[in-house]
């Protein structure tokens, strides 16, 4: 099942004047509902600017973004013709469906923000509450939820992050750089989001902050099935907690599909400006070398499990 | 990355942008006396021809010179119209017209040829006004070199204890960070439009209170900027301006001279054409 | 040996709480010589204390207890003259996390010029100075252009430039690779290595990046405010369990070596701090057990 497509899309910035840049060149490319995925690129690739597409803070210049099947930027003229033939709209008066589904348009615009929660590159900068528990409060209580609904949220939201209770009622600005980050993705969390987008939710932290950060969302995505994008220019990173890749590369897709099928051609993800893992690099070295190893190695688990075959064979062959 | 223009400098190759800031800040406030020294037709028409030549020199497009006298219109249109309505003069154009008001009192509208001389003077100087403090600097100044320009004008003001080297540097600062502020506010806004903040709907007071959520944040990382910059500038073996040299220092060259010779010139010219009595002279 | 150009002694530093909020010991007994022309890697997780470390070596912060020499200033004494002062920050410069806030000026050059413009440098040694720091890193080429259009890693090129043209002696990186990708986080190295190697400039490395770490002379492990552990960065690495400990991780490489032993693979000490290195382990035992075998 595709959660979201994205069919043809190109974004221009600045278009029509002399300073006029391409972001996105006629990307299509479709997010399994349920999954992590994990969009790579190196900076200025197009991958911040994909993410802010998918919940509507910007419009493609061209294409669609398709979000369960509908067209997120889709105007009245569009989609009147096919929604009229709808039950609940067919037995009403011409004039009173007219207003109904301009109504609904509106309505799915105005929460596109809460289906598709979006984190941005060093959320922490986002935190002005008093208090933990108002600032995670922010999203749902802009939802219109309920005092109680948003309690129960928010106290979701803080479990999800690995994070004490306590520190509901601390100040944002007294926490730790990763605490702060956990707290402004708990925010986001806290509307439910069915699909999570993480914009580089790892930046600058140390090893142990980074971990506790793919935890927290790799939680929230278990617990709920939710659809989760992470967007990095980390392949190790991506390559451990990510199921599904795409990569991106001067404002165009050149590789998706499964870790393995990304990783199985090392030599085009070398011209992309991308970190290739360490690891990928080793085995492709000991290849190089004349050792029988596969080319599609990306995580260190594999790549012990690989050798420990290896060796065992070697070993046993007399 | 969008490119957030600043300012209004328009970067080219012209006479005017290679004149030294410091002759550029004197030849403006010259500019300015001159536009009010202008009292008759031929002065005005001389003062003309002089916005002209000079936007033709700087290279900056009329386009762009008109475009910022838009936000002016409303005031010159105020201006001439109390200027045609209330200046008394000699050369009656209306009949007797009156319009009453409440009891007894009624408007008697009389229109002079002077309050129409007047009006079309008054719109002239500003627009002239405008156009010269704009071609000679914003357009054609790039903000650092007005600072810079303004910290050596000032240098004098030392004496009495203004702090010239100080306001400079903060100065300098101020228009190093615009961008970097802009771009934050841009992004801490998004952040929370992502929450679903709205910051467009709702009376004036829910609008500025919807404002807090990007305001707060954007103060607290002002502040770990300012920060972060003093320790960096300490770093940089910051102590005031003691013993600070200068890499780019600004010589004054013949042109420059020149110019503010010139505009001097044009300054005399303009008495003398007032003196000639054309048509009408302003009182 | 020649006096070192970095020595700390039991070195301390406490930040003072305020309103109630108690003292918070940020560096407790560090016992440290850097040398000249070495390239030194200060590694720990954040909140370690190795940021707090760095702003002690130009008097950013001031030494609560211990001893602490650079460059042959005595940084305990209380009494430093200014011109005392303004020496020592020439000498160490420091380039921070955040490229944004530490560039002064509109424009790149007038930026690099700030440092020695502040020393008193005259025209035209100035101008010279400025263009070649600027050719030093590879950005002459942006020397009139506003920093804010430039890349993050371009930006902290441009303040490593404006540093080297005080003339340095050390240039102390205060994790100034956290903030950028991996395209700036290799320009910056390879400049910084480049620094090392042909001027001789000693380096000292905040950061909590192994794979970073791996080109040091020498690693530095602070944890909770003390010195873990320091050795050459393949001793450094072998010690996987005790990083592990205290929240680092070794790169993918030492970690597989590490794993590969753990499963009884017999593997030699070696290079394992470079992919190069571990490729040699692991082929070397495996040409060894299939001689053996065949």
């Amino acid at each position: 099942m595709d959660k979201i497509i994205l069919d043809h899309v190109s974004y221009l910035y600045n278009a029509g004047t002399p300073f006029e840049k391409k972001a996105l060149d006629d990307v299509s490319l479709s997010i399994a509902a349920n999954r992590i995925t994990g969009i790579i690129g190196h900076t200025g690739s197009g991958k911040s600017t994909m993410m802010m597409l998918l919940n509507g803070l910007s419009t493609p210049t061209s294409g669609e973004v398709l979000l369960d099947g509908y067209d997120i930027n889709a105007t009245f003229k569009a989609v009147f013709p096919e929604w009229i033939k709808r039950p609940e709209y067919a037995n009403m008066r011409k004039s009173t469906a007219k207003k109904a589904i301009k109504a609904e348009i509106i309505n799915r615009k105005k929460t596109l923000c809460f289906r598709v929660g979006l984190v941005m590159q060093y959320p922490e900068y986002q935190l002005f509450e008093e208090t933990v528990y108002k600032d995670i409060a922010f999203g749902p209580k802009n939802m219109g939820l309920s005092e109680e609904e948003i309690k129960e949220r928010v106290h979701e939201a803080i479990r999800f992050s690995g994070l004490d209770e306590s520190i509901l009622q601390k100040s944002p600005f007294d926490l730790s750089g990763g605490q702060k980050r956990r707290v402004a993705i708990a925010g986001v969390i806290a509307m439910r989001p069915e699909v999570l987008v993480l914009d580089e939710p790892a930046a600058g932290l140390d090893p142990r902050g980074r971990e506790q950060i793919f935890q927290e969302v790799r939680r929230y995505q278990q617990a709920t099935g939710s659809t989760v994008i992470m967007v990095s220019h980390s392949m190790e990173d991506m390559a451990e907690y990510c199921q599904v890749m795409i990569v991106l590369s001067h404002s165009r897709v050149v590789a998706q599909g499964s870790c393995k099928d990304v990783f199985s051609n090392v030599s085009m993800l070398e011209g992309t400006g991308l970190d290739i893992p360490q690891i990928t690099q080793l085995t492709h070295l000991l290849k190089e070398r004349g050792l029988n190893i596969p080319e599609d190695i990306y995580t260190v688990d594999r790549a012990v499990e690989l050798l420990k075959d290896i060796y065992q064979t070697q070993k046993g062959t007399t | 990355m969008k490119s957030i223009a600043f300012g209004q400098y328009y970067p080219a190759d012209s006479l005017v942008h290679r004149i030294d800031p410091r002759a550029k800040v004197i030849l403006t406030i010259l500019y300015i006396v001159c536009t009010f020294l202008c009292k008759n037709v031929l002065a005005f028409a001389a003062l003309l021809l002089s916005a002209i030549l000079l936007t033709i020199f700087s290279k900056v497009p009329l386009r762009m010179i008109l475009r910022s006298l838009r936000p002016l219109i409303i005031i010159l249109a105020f201006t001439s119209l109390i200027n045609v309505f209330m200046t008394k003069g000699e050369h009656l154009l209306t009949p007797n017209w009156s319009i009453p008001l409440w009891g007894s009192h009624a408007w008697n509208i009389r229109i002079y040829a002077e309050g129409l001389w007047n009006a079309l003077f008054m719109i002239l100087r500003i627009v002239v006004l405008l156009i010269g403090t704009s071609v000679l600097l914003s357009y054609t100044t790039t903000p650092i070199a007005l600072t810079d320009a303004l910290e050596r004008l000032m240098k004098p003001l030392k004496l009495i204890r203004v702090p010239v080297h100080d306001i400079a540097m903060m100065t300098t600062i101020a228009l190093r960070f615009i961008p970097t502020l802009m771009e934050e506010t841009q992004r801490i806004m998004n952040a929370q439009k992502a929450r679903g903040a709205d910051f467009t709907s709702g009376g004036l007071i829910r609008r500025a209170k919807s404002l807090l959520p990007v305001l707060i944040p954007l103060l607290v990382s002002a502040f770990n900027r300012a920060y972060e910059l003093a320790a960096a500038m300490e770093c940089r073996c910051y102590h005031g301006g003691k013993g600070k040299t200068k890499m780019k220092i600004l010589h004054l060259r013949f042109g420059d001279v020149f110019a503010v010779i010139l505009i001097i010139a044009f300054g005399v010219g303009i008495v003398f054409l007032n003196r000639s009595g054309f048509y009408y002279t302003m009182k | 040996m020649a006096e070192p150009f970095i020595h700390a002694e039991n070195l301390a530093f406490t930040y003072k709480g305020s309103g109630g909020t108690d003292d918070i010991p940020a560096l407790k007994n560090v016992t440290l010589d850097i040398q000249k022309g070495e390239f030194v890697a200060v590694l720990g997780h954040n909140g370690s204390g190795k940021s707090t470390f760095a702003k002690l070596l130009n008097l950013i912060l001031e030494p609560t207890s211990g001893k602490l020499t650079v460059a042959g200033f005595d940084l305990c004494n209380k009494d430093m003259s200014e011109e005392d002062l303004i020496a020592l920050r020439r000498c160490v410069g420091m380039v921070f996390q955040n490229p944004d806030n530490q560039l002064v000026a509109t424009i790149v050059e007038d930026d690099v010029a700030f440092g020695p413009e502040n020393l008193g440098v005259p025209m035209p040694e100035l101008r010279e100075r400025v263009e070649n720091a600027l050719a030093t890193v590879g950005m002459s080429e942006f020397a009139e252009q506003e920093p804010h259009h430039l890349s993050g890693g371009q930006k902290q090129r441009v303040a490593i430039a404006g540093i080297l043209a005080m003339h340095p002696e050390c240039l102390v990186l205060d994790e100034a690779t956290a903030m950028l990708d991996p395209v700036g986080r290799k320009e910056v190295l390879d400049t910084v290595r480049r620094l090392n190697r042909e001027d001789g400039m000693t380096v000292i490395h905040i950061t909590h990046y192994m794979n970073e770490a791996a080109y040091a002379d020498r690693i530095v492990v602070i944890n909770d405010g003390t010195i873990l552990m320091q050795g050459t960065p393949d001793e450094v690495f072998s010690r996987r369990d005790e990083l592990r400990a205290v929240g680092l991780e070794v790169p993918q490489c030492a970690e597989l070596i590490h794993r590969l032993r753990k499963i009884g693979i017999p593997l030699e000490e070696g290079n394992i701090s470079s992919i190069e290195g571990c490729a040699e382990l692991i082929l070397r035992s495996f040409k060894k057990e299939g001689a053996a075998n065949g």
